[in-house]
């Protein structure tokens, strides 16, 4: 369907537009950034199919050199830099988000709203992300790992604020009991 | 920020498909190669390459920024836990890799490695990929952005206007609903402009008339 193509590219344009917002850099130079918000957004708006759409796309247009990453970063890179796991889980992340919120669609509450997000934002982005990180520096898992863990503060905040929306956008624009309804 | 910078060298000229390739075989050698001076070889080959394809310092230097820091970090952290020489080698690692793909971006424009990328997923299509509608979604996504910014400024001004100082969290909620019902005006408006009629003709369709 062509809305769902124009709905693609709007997450993926909102997860560009959150990296507009003011970055903060913790030394190690993976960036904290309201991007990973984005990611959520399209799990759990648009469900998982068209959320791992919009990731995809995201990343495809970063591939090809468009600077759309927080702090104008982009090109190919950052898909093959130190922090690439990090951003290559994206669209695994919004895909499961999405799964998980279609499954228990009715009767969200704000609680499993933010579970979901929370686990399913960060759990597999950091399962990806520091492997990748250690592999490509060659610095041992644990030093990855401790230094990723400093950024969970921050994705939790997103998680908080991912759920909010969902249930905003639920109750005045919902997304996924549509596609229930029509498949 | 790393962007195609214009050039008409024999590397500008590449085929996109080409350099995709020789950066994954690039990528292969450097897991592959594990002594200091190998990987400096191949650090230096690769500089050669930006001074073949005319591409200034400033270019070079944009293209390391974004890794300086985690390569410093990576540097400290090497060098207490194992050695310099580890240090040096992992170092070296991060910067080659990066700048063989900085090299791809920088030398290749944004629509010809759009259409490869495209033309690389063509086996896809078996999943439902569709050609037409990916280029039209990466072109919504670059109009999209500036739409998106507009919506939040104009929000956060009449926020401020009305003597509110938290951040406009709140106007989130709002913001994704109105261009959500946004998008939706668009697609009947790219519809009522035939774009899946066509798109089924250019498939080879020719069902398209019977189907409307």
């Amino acid at each position: 369907m062509l809305r769902d193509s124009v709905h693609i590219a709007l997450f993926a344009a909102i997860t560009a537009a959150l990296g507009l917002i003011p970055k903060i850099d913790l030394g190690i130079g993976v960036p904290i950034t309201a991007q990973l918000l984005g990611v959520m957004l399209a799990g759990s708006v648009l469900g998982a199919r068209r959320g791992f759409l919009a990731m995809a796309l995201f990343l495809t247009l970063i591939a090809a050199g468009l600077p759309l990453l927080a702090g104008g970063r982009g090109g190919l890179g950052v898909l093959v830099g130190p922090s690439a796991g990090f951003l290559l889980a994206w669209p695994l992340a919004a895909a499961l988000i999405g799964l998980a919120t279609e499954r228990f669609w009715t009767g969200l509450t704000y609680a499993k709203a933010f579970a979901i997000n929370a686990l399913l934002g960060i759990l597999p982005v950091y399962a990806f992300g520091i492997p990748v990180l250690a592999a490509i520096s060659g610095i041992p898992l644990q030093a990855a790992l401790l230094g990723s863990l400093a950024f969970v503060p921050g994705d939790l905040v997103k998680a908080a604020i991912a759920a909010w929306i969902t249930l905003f956008v639920k109750r005045g624009y919902p997304l996924i009991g549509r596609e229930t309804m029509r498949e | 920020m790393q962007r195609y910078s214009p050039g008409d060298s024999p590397i500008h000229r590449a085929a996109p498909g080409a350099k995709l390739v020789a950066l994954f075989a690039i990528g292969v050698l450097i897991a592959l190669l594990s002594s200091t001076p190998a990987l400096a070889a191949l650090s230096a080959l690769i500089m050669a390459l930006f001074l073949i394809a005319r591409l200034s310092v400033r270019d070079t230097a944009q293209a390391l920024s974004p890794v300086i820091l985690v390569a410093a970090a990576v540097f400290a952290l090497q060098w207490w836990l194992t050695g310099i020489g580890e240090a040096l080698r992992s170092v070296l690692r991060i910067f080659a890799l990066v700048l063989a793909a900085s090299l791809v971006t920088l030398t290749t424009p944004f629509s010809r490695m759009i259409d490869t990328l495209a033309a690389a997923a063509g086996p896809l299509a078996a999943f439902g990929f569709n050609p037409a509608r990916f280029g039209l979604a990466a072109a919504l996504v670059i109009r999209f952005i500036p739409v998106l910014m507009n919506d939040f400024r104009e929000i956060e001004m009449a926020r401020a206007a009305r003597g509110s100082r938290r951040p406009a969290l709140g106007a989130a909620g709002p913001l994704i609903i109105k261009t959500l019902r946004m998008t939706d005006t668009l697609s009947e408006a790219i519809l009522a402009r035939g774009f899946e009629t066509r798109e089924e003709a250019m498939r080879g369709g020719g069902r398209s008339d019977a189907a409307r």
